[in-house]
């Protein structure tokens, strides 16, 4: 049970929190075991010490498996995973080296101070070491890192965006969730005393998937009473012991039929009976207040920030950015035709064209999601062809989408702080600091006030109507402290008093120091905030100027109206 | 002789292929339109063959319990739709894959329990026997299962193509709330798509049953399991995408098992194939990037 346990709340960090399918945790359970087991057997290791090299083992094999996993999503990477733990079994089967199909035996028991530990002494440890995997799990929900995963499980693009490097986080899940799955492996491999390939092939690694969304999939709690709990089930039913899988199956189908969520997921009937009976224990005895930690997270802040400014000051007189022939090809199409631009401090420019235009192309190029086929693009005189979205992000041009993308399941504040914190969790290490500290609540908290969220603080972002989202996205924006900000049709679907309210956020963003782009189709808006204009039309820059040189420029109109000159 | 070996392991090769055609088909079409990892298809195979099995010693008659095993199991698809699936829609897709793996578990448990854990025999004399192609041995049931193949892809074809069912299938794979939008019984339609789709499981699993003259609770397994990464390399939910990667997981498998010495089982070799496959092409055989 206790090992299930390590084993489930492995793959929670990798499936639940990051959300990337796995259904392979048996390939690192079993790296984590037949290390251990061959370690102390073959070259007659000691326990511990043929422990600490299979758990490496284990990561090591997260991060392998993790590096191709990084080409699939959702259901590919599934089904990938499927195919590796395959691969894994045949290969402990068909190579001699791994002791063949009846595995490897007589593993010796894990001793202390040389006095092997009995079955309540094994048990101890197996106990400790569960609590210290939820030590760790808990740890790191509550860290950067945490944030990071949920933020890649919601949406990955917007969080490429925002700074972080996905992919980089996901290898981080892969091998974090291998080393608790080796380490349950490894457990296991001392506890029965001898592995087989079949211990670690594909029915058992589903079964662990079906123990954390059994509980309730991206909770430690779930985690843990799902692997209690199906590791018991069979024992209950003993008695019919003909029709136990069949039981087990049908249970199965009720209960997640019933509640999808989880028995003891977020939201499901049991949790919210739980919750509101801890609520009652609560208002009879005193309140626990959230634990703060303190870490000198400040001075790296204002590191990042002079660097900023310096940068700042030494081009304020250039432009801040620079397109030269920007071009982009899909196949015979050519949707950014050799486009210059060049943007000023704290202007306000304008984007606009007709439906498409090669408007939010041309911005994707900005921001590095769309990849650009020609041409060349300066930021703050930094040649960032080629550049990652989350590199760009980091230099400092912040953006928002057309069709928004928040992290639907995070709250606005969190939205906020995933943004932020891309600035500081560059590392691993970085990134195992934690998110709830003051000094960024606070840095959040005067975001959201500047975008007039405040009232929103925590509410979960899917429950926002569009204008707020609209805002959500900037002020997610806003927290990458960024120069340059890329606002993509941000007017469209607003009403009238939306749209007002934006246009003073947008005026206060620039009175703060901050240059703005914005794709428009909202005419009357556009010739109002924007200080200069630039049309683009079947990807070609077809004129550039103030709103007045664009409202008589001939070419313009005929853009709009049609070759004819009148609709 | 060596040509001739060849040719009788292409012959194995495209058999091979045609089975997983058939199971892979029926994935593709379920993802098609729910976007749902449907591994029960494994137990509804093993049932088609069970049922076809039951029938032939009542009627002794090949055809008539091969069809009836068809509708019988048409109709276990369609109501596993209804009741199971149909619920768990508007749900994180992980949540139609446990109750897949929970169904799963019950079919195979059910046949053991009905049918005992060993393998039945399926032995239909009239299928026994070759046909000499010039030194080619072909056997019978070989011929029954190329053509039975080939005569449930051209009518799905056809009624994919030209019927307004087809035409509903396709629509709702686009897009199933702009489908129901235009006045289109989408409910139906998805529990025809299950009932077709089980239907063709069915055939393959009467005719491996036949083929290797055993019946066995989990024979759908591993075909299952390879049929989900066969619609991943067909390109999510293109049909010819996945016919196409069947008979190639087929050809390789063969050919790797034959002619080479890989440490690794046949389902081994079959698997590294799909995950190489996968890494190379993320989106598919005939898939957009």
């Amino acid at each position: 049970m206790g090992i299930w346990s390590i084993v489930a709340l492995g793959l929670n960090v990798i499936t639940g929190y990051a959300g990337q399918f796995n259904l392979g945790i048996g390939v690192y359970m079993g790296t984590g075991a037949y290390t251990a087991a061959m370690l102390t057997t073959g070259a007659g290791l000691d326990v511990w010490l043929a422990l600490l090299c299979a758990l490496a083992a284990s990561a090591m094999m997260g991060f392998l498996t993790g590096l191709p996993a990084l080409r699939v999503r959702e259901d590919s990477l599934a089904v990938f995973t499927i195919g590796l733990v395959f691969v894994f079994e045949s290969l402990l089967i068909y190579l001699p080296y791994f002791g063949g199909p009846v595995g490897i035996g007589r593993i010796p028991s894990v001793a202390i101070n040389g006095i092997p530990l009995g079955k309540e002494g094994y048990l101890a440890l197996v106990l400790a070491a569960v609590a210290i995997i939820i030590a760790a799990t808990l740890y790191l929900k509550r860290a950067w890192i945490g944030l990071a995963w949920a933020s890649i499980r919601e949406n990955e693009l917007a969080t490429n965006v925002i700074g972080i490097h996905p992919a980089r986080f996901k290898l981080y899940a892969f091998t974090v969730g291998a080393t608790f799955a080796g380490l349950g492996g490894i457990l296991y491999a001392h506890f029965i005393h001898y592995v087989t390939p079949y211990d670690f092939g594909f029915l058992p690694s589903i079964y662990v998937l079906v123990m954390i969304v059994f509980g309730g999939i991206g909770t430690i709690r779930g985690a843990v009473f799902g692997a209690c709990f199906l590791t018991l089930l069979p024992e209950l039913f003993r008695f019919v012991q003909d029709y136990r899988n069949l039981i087990y199956g049908a249970t199965l189908i009720a209960l997640i039929l019933y509640e999808p969520r989880g028995v003891l997921g977020d939201g499901s009937y049991v949790w919210r009976l739980i919750l509101a009976a801890w609520r009652y224990v609560r208002t009879v005895f005193a309140g626990v207040s959230p634990a703060i930690y303190d870490k000198p997270a400040a001075a790296v802040r204002k590191e990042v920030e002079q660097t900023l400014t310096g940068h700042l000051a030494s081009c304020a007189q250039d432009s801040l950015l620079q397109t030269r022939d920007l071009t982009r090809r899909f196949g015979g199409l050519i949707a950014v035709n050799a486009v210059n631009i060049d943007v000023f401090p704290q202007e306000i420019f304008g984007v606009i064209g007709p439906n498409g235009a090669g408007k939010t192309t041309f911005f994707n190029l900005l921001s590095g999601t769309t990849s650009c086929t020609g041409g060349k693009i300066k930021f703050k005189n930094h040649d960032i062809h080629g550049f990652s979205p989350y590199r760009i992000a980091r230099l400092g041009i912040g953006r928002t989408f057309q069709i928004v993308r928040p992290f639907g399941e995070l709250s606005v504040i969190d939205n906020v702080l995933v943004g932020l914190g891309s600035r500081f969790c560059t590392g691993f290490v970085g990134a195992l600091g934690l998110h709830n500290r003051k000094s960024f609540r606070d840095e959040a908290r005067a975001i959201l006030a500047q975008t007039r969220l405040g009232d929103y603080e925590d509410e979960v972002a899917r429950n926002l109507p569009l204008g707020l989202l609209r805002r959500l996205e900037i002020a997610r924006a806003l927290g990458l402290r960024p120069d340059l900000i890329l606002l993509d049709e941000s007017f469209s679907g607003l009403s009238h008093n939306e749209a007002l309210s934006l246009l003073d956020l947008i005026h206060s963003l620039r009175e703060a120091g901050m240059t703005i782009i914005l794709i428009e189709h909202n005419m009357q808006i556009t010739m109002k905030i924007c200080d200069r204009i630039a049309v683009l039309d079947r990807g070609m820059k077809i004129a550039e100027g103030t709103p007045a040189e664009i409202r008589n420029n001939t070419a313009v109109i005929t853009a709009y109206l049609g070759s004819d000159g009148h609709a | 002789m060596t040509l001739n070996l060849l040719a009788q392991q292409l012959v194995n090769a495209i058999e091979l292929g045609s089975i997983y055609a058939m199971i892979a088909v029926g994935l593709a079409l379920v993802y098609g339109v729910l976007r749902i990892l449907h591994v029960a298809q494994a137990g509804i195979y093993s049932a088609g063959a069970f049922t076809g099995l039951f029938l032939y010693q009542k009627t002794g008659s090949c055809l008539v319990s091969l069809l009836l095993a068809m509708v019988v199991a048409g109709l276990i698809g369609a109501l596993i739709e209804r009741f199971i699936y149909r619920p768990m829609l508007t749900r994180p897709r992980i949540v139609a894959l446990i109750a897949s793996i929970g169904l799963l578990i019950c079919f195979s448990d059910i046949f053991r329990i009905v049918a005992g854990p060993n393998q039945l025999a399926f032995d239909v004399p009239s299928l026994r026997g070759s046909y000499d192609l010039g030194g080619l041995l072909i056997s019978r049931i070989d011929a029954a299962i190329l053509t039975g193949t080939a005569i449930i892809f051209v009518l799905l074809r056809t009624v994919l193509q030209k019927t307004k069912l087809g035409f509903a299938i396709r629509a709702a794979a686009q897009d199933i709330e702009t489908t129901e939008v235009m006045g289109i019984n989408v409910a139906r339609s998805v529990s025809w798509i299950f009932f077709i789709s089980s239907a063709i499981a069915a055939f393959g699993g009467v005719m491996v049953g036949i083929l290797y003259n055993a019946v066995y609770p989990d024979m759908g397994d591993m075909i299952a399991y390879k049929g989900l990464a066969l619609i991943v390399i067909g390109g999510f939910g293109s049909l010819s995408g996945t016919v196409l990667a069947s008979f190639l997981l087929a050809i390789t498998e063969t050919i790797l098992t034959t002619y080479t010495a890989v440490p690794l089982s046949r389902e081994g070799v079959a698997m590294l194939f799909l995950v190489l496959l996968i890494l190379v092409r993320p989106q598919g055989l005939l898939g957009r990037a």
